[in-house]
């Protein structure tokens, strides 16, 4: 019955993802692939059910009302969510997420050696490399997480995804207040950590940032999916304006 | 200058062994050893509860009921199962153990007040288990006559208590290197980050439940060994030590030391088992003791509100700052230099 994940290329697949509170669906029968190796861009208005998306991918806080996930052949909506986060689908949070007590380079650890298995040393070494390769400044990495700026802490939350060696990456809105040069700066991280073979799936309302890095863009509004595929024709497609309302942004 | 800071405090640790190793040398009265006796107990019960309190974040408000367990488990096993009082200490850390098995099987479902509320009716509920009891636990006059500790034919009760300081600080030391381990470990790391972000937890990886059980069982293991302890060697069990005295003076000793730290309740524990004692004798001051102390904790978390461990903290973390400040002007210096140079 399970879809193999070779079959079409897909390491994960959304199917018939319902979730809803009450009366309210928030996200709604949404069926997608991600194919292994892209970048898979997510937008749409605010309270379009994006995060919540993420939220049920992951089961934190919660999984699906309904419908099924398969992440690499197998399903997981009803896995608890640290064996998801084991299994290689690892998020990030839109607001603000560290271990602040902890110092920086402890965060990065604490990726390596729960999401990635790792032993002590070995999660070590990841958590070096994956500071490197968020650029993170190593003079730094002792301090406590609470210390540092915004953009070091977006650094860490995801080395500590990234020094796991995720499968998947979910990024949600990681340019949200960042200074347009860390909006450049984060795209070419998002490129070089797919470059090392990370799928990633990321969530973002800066579309100048989506289209650059996205191979393939899928746009929500109120839950249910709006338009899907090439990127530059998805943002041109006359319904997502739209839903936008004709926000200054979509205009290039 | 932060290897200069853990040299001085490795030199402190070290001092204050010494000093604890030599001390019924210069300390000969039975009545001082007896407080120190007690103080190294209480430091064990304070440092492992802020294993689940401090370190985890666990609202676990039953732990001086884990004690209880101990010295019950401990009392119960001399009687009933005529058990050697070295085994009957070991069996009051498993039994507290089990018991934070079992308390831990609803905690992990729940969160923040509820959490106080049924770790603190759990301490209630033993208390009762106890008190019902009576004709195996001996109800409110508790139990008394337990043997006392032997070795190699020697009765630690001959010497104005020498051997149980030494066994009393042996236990206190071993329960520090076991939380010293546990709170390094990747196990310790977990658990600050749990207490952290729960959520951000769970995203990498970090299994929330299961680890709670954990250090729920981990914590009680000394905490219970401490309990048995404490009844091999005052001979009695009674139901007093559910008490909320004894909570309220333990949590004040974690409160007061510094909750996230090992050395601050130990320390605390010291300071205000003394304290309490010598308040205790000046004349009038029986009762009015615990409300000196309460003063005293609410001055201290008044101008340290997380402990006087924090102290010392306080000092390393402005250290690393420096020291990350003083890399970034030399690095910029160097780049400096060598931009003037290519010049």
């Amino acid at each position: 019955m399970n879809a193999s994940p070779d079959q079409n290329g897909a390491l994960l697949q959304a199917r018939n993802v319902t979730r809803r509170f009450g009366e309210l669906v928030a996200v709604n029968d949404v069926s997608f692939d991600v194919l292994k190796g892209e970048i898979f861009g997510i937008a749409g208005p605010n309270g379009s059910g994006k995060s919540t998306l993420f939220n049920i991918l992951t089961g934190i806080p919660f999984g699906p009302s309904a419908g099924r996930i398969i992440f690499m052949g197998e399903e997981i909506q009803r896995l608890p969510a640290y064996r998801i986060s084991q299994a290689g689908l690892v998020r990030t949070f839109q607001k603000d997420a560290e271990f602040p007590t902890m110092t920086a380079r402890e965060n990065v650890v604490c990726g390596a050696v729960y999401c990635g298995g790792l032993r002590r040393d070995a999660a070590q070494a990841a958590a070096d490399d994956a500071l490197d390769a968020v650029g993170f400044d190593k003079r730094r990495q002792s301090l406590p997480a609470m210390d540092l700026s915004v953009y070091e802490r977006k650094q860490l939350m995801i080395a500590s995804a990234v020094a796991g060696s995720p499968a998947m990456l979910l990024l949600d809105e990681p340019a949200a207040g960042l200074t347009k040069p860390e909006i450049k700066e984060l795209g070419d991280l998002v490129l070089s950590i797919r470059d090392r073979g990370v799928t990633i799936v990321l969530i973002e309302h800066v579309l100048t940032l989506l289209l650059k890095v996205s191979e393939r863009l899928m746009v929500l509004n109120q839950g249910a999916v709006l338009a899907h595929g090439d990127p530059h024709e998805v943002v041109r497609d006359q319904r997502v304006v739209e839903a936008y309302l004709g926000k200054r942004e979509l205009v290039l | 200058m932060i290897r200069s800071l853990s040299g001085n405090r490795a030199f402190v640790l070290g001092a204050a062994l010494v000093i604890a190793v030599l001390m019924p040398f210069v300390v000969q009265d039975t009545y001082w050893r007896h407080l120190f006796i007690i103080a190294f107990i209480y430091a064990m019960v304070a440092s492992n509860w802020d294993l689940s309190l401090g370190y985890a974040g666990i609202f676990n408000f039953g732990h001086v009921a884990f004690f209880g367990v101990g010295v019950y488990a401990a009392a119960l096993s001399t009687k009933f199962l005529g058990a050697d009082p070295w085994i009957a200490i070991f069996l009051g850390g498993v039994a507290a153990s089990l018991a934070g098995a079992l308390v831990a099987l609803p905690v992990i479902r729940l969160k923040g007040i509820y959490v106080v509320l049924v770790t603190f009716a759990f301490g209630q509920l033993v208390l009762q288990l106890v008190l019902s009891q009576s004709e195996i636990t001996g109800g409110t006059q508790g139990i008394v006559r337990i043997p006392a500790l032997e070795a190699f034919g020697y009765n630690f009760l001959r010497d104005f208590k020498f051997g149980y300081y030494y066994v009393a600080l042996g236990l206190l030391v071993i329960s520090t290197i076991f939380l010293r381990f546990v709170v390094r470990s990747d196990f310790g790391m977990s658990l600050r980050a749990l207490r952290d972000n729960e959520e951000y937890a769970v995203a990498r990886g970090i299994p929330t439940g299961l680890q709670r059980l954990k250090v729920l069982v981990v914590s009680a293991f000394f905490t219970g060994v401490a309990g048995g302890f404490f009844a091999i060697y005052l001979r009695v069990a009674s139901p007093e030590i559910f008490g909320f005295p004894v909570q309220s003076l333990v949590l004040s000793m974690v409160l007061v030391g510094g909750t996230g730290t090992i050395y601050g309740p130990i320390a605390a524990a010291v300071i205000l088992t003394f304290a309490s004692e010598m308040l205790g004798s000046i004349e009038g001051l029986d009762e009015g003791r615990v409300m000196l102390i309460a003063v005293a904790m609410i001055i201290v978390l008044l101008f340290f509100p997380n402990g006087l461990a924090s102290i010392w903290r306080r000092r390393a973390q402005r250290a690393a700052l420096a020291d990350s400040a003083d890399k970034a002007v030399a690095e910029t210096r160097l780049i400096e230099n060598s931009a003037g140079a290519s010049r």
